[in-house]
């Protein structure tokens, strides 16, 4: 089901309005059974995978937690299944394609079967916080002890396709103290949703085809436009992103939960490091507590540091899909981090030199930098991506593919969204309209808007496009 | 009271305010999207025609079909020929809904048998292109138009009929913003933006095309209503059903076959099986059919709007032969 289909925005008023009419303790049993619609909408047999990682995952949980001292081996076990099913649905095509491409190339007569499986929607999401279960658990925090509470960790339709990546020590508190209803967080969740559809129905969709009509263009594009391009799905992406995300947290929060935050204007980072504080969070920060530190994170000298983040960023690319141009991405990012980290030791040189200066240079050079970086991220291929490279350097050109409109719309979703965050990180205007009498007129009159908005262009568009992170 | 009592308070008052906005934001969009439809197709669309016959007293005759129906038939000259024939008043009226496929005017049928007074005579126009399997135009907007009067045994046919989009249909029913608003964008977008779809369909001036533009504009159709044609065995039983809601609930049923300048020859295999389906399907209803290719000069262009359309002095010949069709219903 996806969250800007006409189906949810029937199915969600009908779940929560059961939920809370439901007594507290009916309510997990309750929402266990919608997660399982939910995902079942998308292709039912899949379901039962869901079940059966569920079960697995409680199981091995449960093993874990009877023993004082917790056993490494049961955890390796636990972490080893869940890579396993991970890497049977996703990977195995891409290593076997690999393999494949690999002995063609050094003249060897192999011919490996076809491994074509479809991936499981929101698989490698609910992967990861089955793996910082175990993981966790295996450290000496108590597993979930009530089935149905566990199997709603992972299920829970507002995060299940795209996360945001819960931990369930957060989850199992708030499942276990039975939410009441809060005006405050309801109304919240009710902007956030408003916000998200038109995030992604109103801004992204409409990027949309600007970005098809420079990433699928059979022949060169011109110079200007693969740039303009390349922007244009840099902002598609993060409003897509961060609008399915809105989304969810807004649904969450209607049922009285609340889960992670995910974004926070990554597109005002002044570095890469700082970027990835603000994109993504819950997967930075899984990667950083179940993959960095555990390779040793930056204790054990400058050189392995640098090692460990390019391992982790490598390994976070191709989580993101199962093909070269993503393990490309990772090893970019990486390497920009790493390079981040020698230039942190330049800038502290560079003291004498005007802040605000110093600010906007840093802005401009982490900016473009992560927009280069999104053409391998977007692009079919790595090939793909390095053509469009050679356009944006000005080495390959071609004609002009985008009208003034298609431009127009670029520089204006762009500046706007840009200056609406740099406005609301100077002034927390939303905190200042909560507290004041005008709220009671504005804030209806701001998710009204942003629905009626969403409505409009849901109605003339008449398609509902998924969400880009949803093959993931 | 303390910051957070306050936002608590403003907050349950926002939550009224929105439960206001979304319970008005009904019927509000019913009636905006009326006048946009109004305004759009011009009395056109399935909303005007229904509650226009539906607001009337029942006609004596009436015709029942897609498109044509609205174009080719002309009730007054109609209404003339029989009340002269009969020498008592006759009322005629039609019901024409754009692309109205056989299960639309089944149920359209329903709604004309349901009401306590009925047609004395009705007449259902066949198209062949509502017979094709493999056109399956999107048709919700429109049985969701038909539902006012509510009538349960109305919305139970209009799912059955619309198994495809029972959900969309269900949904613009517990919440008429959802059926609305897609008419409301429309209205919205051709405010912003005038475009030639936003006002009363641009008739094509056949009579001044050369023959290849005309044979080009037929190719159209059939690309359009009549690719990959096979003839659907569900959209004849759904015809058979309206013919039998008519016979059952006291009327005379006639048939008639609308005519389109050229079909015969477009695909001559495709048209004789379509007749001789059709054919069947009267003679087991004992139900008089009528083909009206005969009764219009294919090459007499003056008399078309478009190869598939009739403009008025094309109606009015053809009027004396439809009052015939409706005078010999059995």
């Amino acid at each position: 089901m996806l969250f800007n289909s006409l189906t949810y925005v029937l199915y969600l008023p009908v779940v929560v309005a059961i939920t809370w009419a439901l007594p507290g303790r009916f309510r997990p049993a309750f929402l266990l059974a919608a997660s399982y619609i939910f995902y079942a909408d998308w292709n039912p047999p899949f379901l039962l995978l869901v079940v059966f990682m569920t079960v697995v995952n409680y199981c091995l949980g449960a093993a874990q937690g009877r023993q004082a001292a917790r056993s490494r081996i049961l955890m390796v076990a636990a972490v080893a299944f869940n890579l396993i099913v991970l890497g049977v649905f996703k990977y195995l095509g891409f290593l076997d394609s690999s393999a494949s491409s690999f002995a063609h190339a050094f003249g060897l007569p192999v011919s490996l079967p076809v491994v074509r499986l479809i991936l499981p929607l929101g698989l490698s999401f609910f992967t990861f916080e089955f793996i910082h279960y175990q993981i966790d658990v295996y450290r000496g925090s108590s597993p979930i002890r009530s089935p149905i509470e566990f199997a709603l960790f992972p299920a829970f339709f507002p995060t299940q396709i795209a996360g945001p990546i819960k931990r369930y020590q957060n989850f199992e508190a708030q499942v276990q103290a039975h939410p009441s209803f809060d005006a405050r967080t309801f109304l919240e969740g009710l902007e956030l949703i408003a916000a998200g559809m038109f995030k992604k129905i109103v801004l992204s969709d409409s990027l949309l085809p600007i970005v098809s009509g420079v990433f699928a263009s059979s022949s060169p594009v011109g110079t200007v436009d693969s740039w303009i391009g390349a922007a244009a799905f840099s902002f598609q992406i993060y409003l897509d992103f961060s609008g399915y995300t809105d989304i969810g947290r807004g649904s969450a929060q209607l049922l009285g939960y609340t889960v992670p935050v995910n974004f926070r204007a990554p597109y005002l980072a002044t570095s890469l490091r700082d970027f990835w504080r603000r994109w993504h969070i819950s997967l930075s920060s899984w990667l950083r507590d179940y993959l960095y530190i555990p390779l040793g994170g930056n204790r054990k000298g400058p050189w392995r540091t640098e090692v460990n983040v390019m391992v982790t960023m490598a390994l976070g690319g191709l989580w993101h899909g199962a093909a070269w141009h993503f393990l490309v991405w990772g090893i970019g990012h990486g390497a920009g981090l790493v390079m981040n980290r020698w230039t942190q030791v330049w800038t502290r040189l560079d003291a004498n030199l005007p802040r605000t200066a110093l600010t906007v240079a840093a802005w401009a050079v982490t900016q473009i930098f992560v927009l280069v970086m999104w053409v391998p991220f977007r692009s079919v291929s790595t090939g793909a991506s390095i053509s469009l490279w050679r356009q944006m350097a000005g080495l390959s050109s071609g004609p002009a593919v985008l009208t003034m409109g298609d431009r127009l719309t670029v520089l204006g979703i762009g500046v706007g969204v840009l200056t609406v965050e740099f406005a609301l990180q100077r002034v927390d205007l939303r905190r200042l309209i909560r507290s004041s009498p005008v709220s009671t007129a504005l804030r209806p009159a701001y998710v009204a808007t942003l629905a009626l908005a969403a409505i409009q262009f849901a109605s003339i568009n008449g398609v509902v496009h998924r969400f880009i992170y949803f093959q993931f | 009271m303390s910051a957070a009592d306050l936002e608590k308070v403003f907050a349950q008052r926002s939550l009224v305010v929105l439960l206001v906005i979304a319970l008005a934001a009904q019927p509000a969009s019913s009636y905006i999207a009326k006048n946009v439809l109004g305004h759009i197709d011009q009395g056109t669309d399935t909303w005007s025609l229904w509650s226009t016959y539906a607001s009337n007293p029942a006609p004596d005759v009436l015709f029942v079909g897609d498109s044509r129906v609205r174009q080719d038939v002309d009730t007054s000259a109609i209404a003339r020929a029989l009340s002269l024939d009969s020498g008592q008043p006759t009322s005629v009226a039609k019901i024409g809904i754009s692309n109205a496929d056989a299960a639309m005017l089944d149920t359209v049928v329903y709604r004309v048998m349901a009401a306590s007074v009925r047609p004395r005579t009705v007449v259902i126009a066949v198209s062949e292109f509502a017979f094709n399997e493999n056109y399956q135009p999107d048709r919700t907007a429109d049985y969701w138009q038909l539902s006012s009067p509510f009538d349960l045994g109305f919305m139970e046919l209009a799912l059955r009929r619309d198994r495809a989009h029972e959900a969309r249909l269900s949904a613009g029913w517990a919440v008429p913003l959802v059926a609305n608003a897609p008419i409301v964008a429309e209205g919205v977008q051709c405010w912003l933006r005038p475009d030639p779809t936003c006002t009363p369909a641009a008739h094509l001036e056949v009579s001044r095309m050369s023959p290849e533009e005309r044979s080009l504009v037929l190719s159209y159709y059939a690309d359009l209503y009549l690719r990959d044609f096979v003839f659907s065995a569900v959209e004849l039983a759904d015809i058979e059903s309206a013919a039998r809601r008519v016979q059952s609930g006291g009327s005379h049923l006639a048939l008639v076959i609308l005519p389109v300048n050229g079909i015969v020859e477009l695909d001559p295999h495709l048209y004789a099986e379509y007749l001789v389906r059709i054919q069947a399907m009267a003679a087991s209803m004992r139900a008089p059919l009528v083909d009206m290719h005969a009764s219009v000069p294919e090459a007499d262009w003056s008399l078309w709007v478009d190869p598939s359309h009739l403009n008025r002095a094309g109606a009015a010949h053809i009027a004396n032969a439809l009052a015939q069709v409706a005078a010999s219903a059995s």
